[in-house]
């Protein structure tokens, strides 16, 4: 029925996408880097576009002075087509000053410190720095110190959260962009100019949309003049042909909307290049007009080529997530088609780390794509991630998305969801560390660095506390307040890049935007939920558990001792920190005391952050997807009451705590899926790791697939699955010690967790991830 | 009715068909010699201590009745002769470094537990497997879990060396959907050498299980110097092909996974060796296929 689901065998590539994949590793072994951009520096004549923008026109308007800088940032660069792709474009290099969709203007000072730049550029620069940033990357933190004086410091030192920092995972609409094509992007601007742009601020962003879209169409046309030229001395003629269709494709785009899949591919890439080639959204959703004209009608080039050559340029580019089927949302049923299988085939083919990738699961998922999933896991690759629809698309609908638009969802970076072309959720507005607040409300509301000082509202101590249910009473009054603080926080970060139209490429794009007259930060955008990330759950709730069972019910340890042993770090306690290991049970093991103290604590704090509004117009929603946030805001948390030492890792995903889980995948499964990640539709993360020979045959692929569709179809969300080599795993037996939650599993034989040791995953994972 | 269970495994993917709960019963008539679940062979609970995990704290010394823990100079020692598995420094030890292998159950008490995974064997074509130990060793529990197990509609699975009462492997066998049956040895001497008992009952038990047309896996493990020779390969051969209920072979290569756990018991494993050699293992798998013409598959 679908094309390219073939499983045993990978798709072959035809001769020219080998040669290209061949230069792209060439490349990117060369550079070691791919995030965004080329990281070379011009060095032809120490300037940067911005800095020449902003001097030369030192009186025009903010908006248009950076729409400028920006084109220009993009037509001067030099073109470059790399010999047999089809599909042309680079991304910039860095220049000491540059735009990016998370602040607005940049300052790359490490720059300066490369012998091209002068301390004369430098001095050009800093003179213009004020008119660049129309509202300083400080105004965050003067806020707070404005608001809350001294405390404000003190918050500061605690590293409980971050607010303000980087955000703007997004995707514009490349529905629209295909649907109009440039020339349209003009005439909608027009349209949308003569209703809304009653006062010169408003027609001034309008003009800057529009200078970007003609920059675009310029870029395009240089492209296309650059081929031409090409064409005129190649005397190859293969390569000669290549360069002819470059040119006719480039000069098509350059003005009209696409009509074959190769024009389209070439103006979405054009767009991702603009965008910094960040989230390309539901690609196999917006292709698919293109590639059945194409396969009807004929193309330049063959329809698999046109879909290689993009993912190759995304691979290059660096492209945080494209997201794959899911439903249609005009009626719910499968969104599968033959581009979706294309585009798996081409990520198992390239087998590296980016693109990054995720499949929307449905309750029915078509066989033949789990199928194809489950084997690419086999084959090592951590992507595709998988989402579920079951959970997700309810969720959004509570939170007042229509079902249409919420059957629309896409993931975005690493990761998070939004509904695509029409969103700006933050992605994210801040993180915050529930485990440093739970350190907190054990002191009264006291200051870990600072023990004298009265940093949150007074509540009981932990000593003078009689019961559990006070203890937890003081925890959730210590993030009331805290949160308050926080996502205010969060708002004043993103009036800051609404002043700086720091996402003025992406709200060019972007439904809600034109429409309204209001920047991409500035509530524009149809859909302005907000997304904070969130840490130390599990740790937390563990902490919780061991509390209420060791101290108050059972009364094994004493409040005095657990205070005091925390204080050490557990030096001198080893056989009480055992017992807070040992004797409580721990959230990932499906116990139902554990995991009800997690739903408790998530639900406590998901429920607390949804009481405030982004200034973006949504409320604030949780998620879970922290990369290093985990490792980081465990550095600066102290030992808990879960067994944990002070400064180890709290976890970076919506699972338990490293080490913790020791029943099995299934019993991790289900203690997350009984988690409210409806209400985290900002994203979480959830990491499986397999061994090789549990997805080695069809059979036991089966079986894997089976375990992920429960897990989605039953309150599952989001799951990353890394398969590790078993050989090693078993070699690593002979030091159980390391690896307590090995999941190795042979015929017959019996794994006694206890037998094996007491150790975090760290090992494990970073000695056999795959990818 | 209660029986001994030394664990409950979930995620079991190599014991039966989709994904499993496999329930390990303790006791165990036979004696192999590369037993890799020795904490299964004796009936009655046991402890096991991992000396990784001792952290020292001497508690054990306190809570043993019969002197079996001593701490000397900070370090413990078990002397374990006198031991009688009484459970009580288990009781205490924080560090789970002692632990009591194998708890008394109810059948409702497993199954309870066993149901846990009801949308996962759904979902994948599982269910519940018997193991141990040897489960026809607590025939009468084995039979109550698998009556229980098909009430809430649980597919069933035993692995089972097949030694034990006849009678009670028949009951056994009517609630029973897949045999996970081990072939050990080829001939009756070398079996008594190797698994400590007769082969006679063994096969008259796999006899009854074909006459009851019930499908069966043939386990083998391959055990190089002891087993790995060319005429238990054509004995495996031969059984896989003679016996009709036999729908598959699966040749278990040795792995050292059970050595540790004879540690922590406090007995010597009676062997160690290495992994056979996996293009000899290849070769196996070709030629009981292809004598047997039964599929014949490494685990």
């Amino acid at each position: 029925m679908f094309k390219y689901t073939m499983i045993d065998e990978k798709m072959e590539f035809t001769e020219r996408m080998k040669a290209v994949k061949a230069n792209i590793h060439t490349r990117l072994r060369k550079r070691g880097q791919r995030e965004g951009t080329h990281l070379e520096i011009i060095s032809s004549d120490h300037r940067d576009p911005f800095t020449d923008v902003f001097e030369a026109n030192p009186d025009a308007p903010y908006v248009i002075n950076l729409a400028k800088s920006i084109v220009k940032s993009w037509v001067d660069m030099p073109c470059v087509i790399y010999p047999h792709e089809a599909i042309v474009g680079i991304t910039r290099p860095v220049t000491p000053v540059m735009e990016h969709f998370s602040w607005g203007i940049v300052f790359e000072d490490w720059v300066y410190r490369e012998k091209e730049y002068t301390q004369e550029d430098k001095a050009r620069v800093d003179a213009l720095r004020k008119k660049m940033t129309p509202m300083s990357h400080g105004y965050m933190d003067n806020c707070g110190r404005e608001r809350w004086g001294e405390l404000y410091n003190k918050v500061c030192n605690e590293d409980m959260f971050w607010a303000g920092g980087y955000q703007g995972h997004t995707i514009p609409n490349y529905v629209t962009l295909l649907e109009n094509g440039l020339d349209g992007m003009l005439q909608k601007i027009d349209f949308w100019a003569k209703l809304n742009a009653k006062d010169q601020d408003t027609a001034d962003f309008y003009e800057a949309n529009r200078i970007i879209v003609r920059g675009m169409s310029e870029h395009m046309q240089k492209y296309a003049d650059h081929a031409a030229a090409l064409y005129e001395t190649e005397e190859d003629p293969v390569q000669k042909q290549y360069y002819k269709q470059i040119a006719e494709n480039c000069a098509h785009i350059a003005h009209k909307k696409p009509q074959t899949l190769y024009q389209a591919v070439q103006l979405t890439w054009c767009l991702s290049l603009w965008d910094w080639v960040d989230c390309l959204g539901r690609m196999d959703q917006y292709f698919l007009p293109f590639y059945n004209y194409s396969c009807e009608h004929g193309d330049v080039i063959p329809v698999e080529e046109s879909v290689t050559s993009m993912i190759f340029k995304i691979w290059e580019g660096g492209a945080h997530n494209v997201t794959l089927s899911g439903c249609k949302t005009h009626d719910g049923s499968d969104a599968t088609n033959d581009i979706t299988f294309l585009i798996l085939q081409v990520l198992r083919n390239i087998h590296d780390t980016h693109p990054r990738i995720c499949v929307r699961i449905r309750e029915d998922v078509n066989p033949e794509l789990m199928n194809l999933i489950v084997k690419i896991w086999s084959e090592g690759m951590s992507d595709p991630s998988i989402i579920s629809d079951t959970l997700v698309i309810p969720g959004l609908q509570r939170i007042n998305v229509p079902i249409q638009d919420a059957r629309d969802f896409a993931t975005l970076g690493c990761q998070e969801i939004e509904i695509p072309g029409k969103s700006n959720t933050g992605c994210e507005d801040g993180s915050f560390n529930v485990a440093k607040v739970f350190e907190i409300a054990m002191r009264g509301g006291k200051a870990t660095t600072d023990p004298d000082y009265q940093l949150g509202p007074v509540t009981k101590s932990f000593l003078e506390c009689e019961t559990f249910e006070e203890f937890y009473d003081s925890f959730a009054k210590q993030l009331e307040f805290f949160t308050e603080m926080h996502t205010w926080l969060c708002s004043r970060g993103q009036e800051c890049r609404a002043a700086n139209h720091a996402k003025l490429v992406k709200g060019v794009f972007t439904d809600g935007v034109l429409e309204t007259g209001r920047n991409h930060d500035d509530g524009g955008p149809v859909y302005g939920y907000g997304v904070i990330e969130t840490a130390g759950i599990a740790a937390v709730a563990d902490s919780m558990t061991a509390i209420k069972k060791l101290v108050f019910d059972e009364k094994k340890i004493t409040k005095e001792k657990l205070v005091e042993m925390l204080a050490a770090d557990f030096n001198g306690y080893e056989k009480e920190r055992q017992l807070l290991l040992n004797g409580a049970p721990k959230f990932g093991n499906d116990d139902p005391d554990a995991d009800e103290m997690a739903v408790r604590v998530l639900n406590t704090y998901w429920d607390e952050i949804a009481k405030y509004k982004s200034v973006r117009g949504g409320v604030y929603t949780g998620a879970c997807s922290l990369l290093e946030g985990g490792i980081s805001y465990g550095h600066s948390t102290g030992a808990l009451p879960d067994g944990r030492h002070k400064g180890e890792p709290l976890g970076n995903t919506m699972g338990p705590r490293p080490g913790a889980d020791h029943n099995g995948v299934t019993a991790m499964l289900s203690s997350v899926s009984k988690l409210p990640l409806y209400k985290g539709v900002g994203g979480t993360t959830l990491n499986v790791i397999l061994t090789t020979k549990m997805t080695s045959t069809p059979e036991q692929r089966d079986n894997i697939a089976a375990i992920v569709k429960n897990y989605m179809a039953s309150g599952g969300q989001m799951a990353q699955i890394t398969t590790a080599n078993v050989e090693d795993l078993i070699d690593a037996k002979v030091h159980p010690e390391r690896h307590g939650d090995l999941i190795v599993r042979v015929g017959g034989y019996s794994i006694q967790f206890v037998q094996l040791g007491s150790n975090t995953q760290d090992e494990i994972i970073s000695r056999y991830a795959a990818g | 009715m209660q029986g001994v269970v030394f664990n409950i495994q979930r995620f079991s993917l190599f014991d039966g068909p989709g994904v499993r709960t496999v329930v390990f019963l303790k006791g165990c008539p036979l004696r192999c010699k590369w037993c890799h679940n020795p904490e299964g062979l004796k009936a009655d609970p046991q402890i096991m201590f991992n000396a990784s995990r001792c952290i020292g704290c001497g508690d054990c010394a306190l809570a043993c009745p019969n002197s079996q823990h001593v701490m000397k100079d900070g370090m413990h020692c078990y002397i374990r002769d006198n031991c009688i598995d009484c459970g009580k420094c288990a009781e205490g030890c924080y560090s789970n470094a002692l632990t009591l292998t194998g708890s008394y159950m109810t059948a409702e008490e497993v199954i309870q537990k066993v149901k846990r995974d009801m949308s996962v064997y759904k979902e994948s074509g599982g269910g519940m497997t018997l193991s141990g130990g040897e489960p026809l060793f607590q025939a009468d529990f084995s039979l109550e879990l698998l009556k229980l197990a098909k009430a809430e509609g649980i597919t069933t699975c035993i692995e089972t060396s097949g030694y034990g009462n006849s009678q009670k492997l028949a009951e056994i066998a009517k609630y029973t959907d897949r045999f996970l049956f081990d072939y050990k040895a080829t001939g009756e001497e070398i079996h008594k050498q190797l698994c400590g008992v007769s082969q006679k009952k063994i096969l008259d038990n796999l006899a009854l299980i074909d006459s009851m047309g019930i499908d069966v896996v043939l386990r083998c493990p391959i055990i190089p110097d002891l087993n790995e020779n060319e005429d238990h390969i054509k004995g495996i051969a031969d059984v896989a092909g003679r016996f009709k209920c036999v729908v598959e072979v699966q040749l278990e290569p040795y792995h050292r996974l059970g050595i540790s756990k004879s540690q922590q018991l406090g007995v010597e494993s009676e062997y160690e060796g290495q992994a056979p050699d996996k293009e000899a293992m290849n070769s196996y798998c070709k030629i009981i296929a292809d004598i047997s013409g039964k599929k014949t598959t490494i685990s």
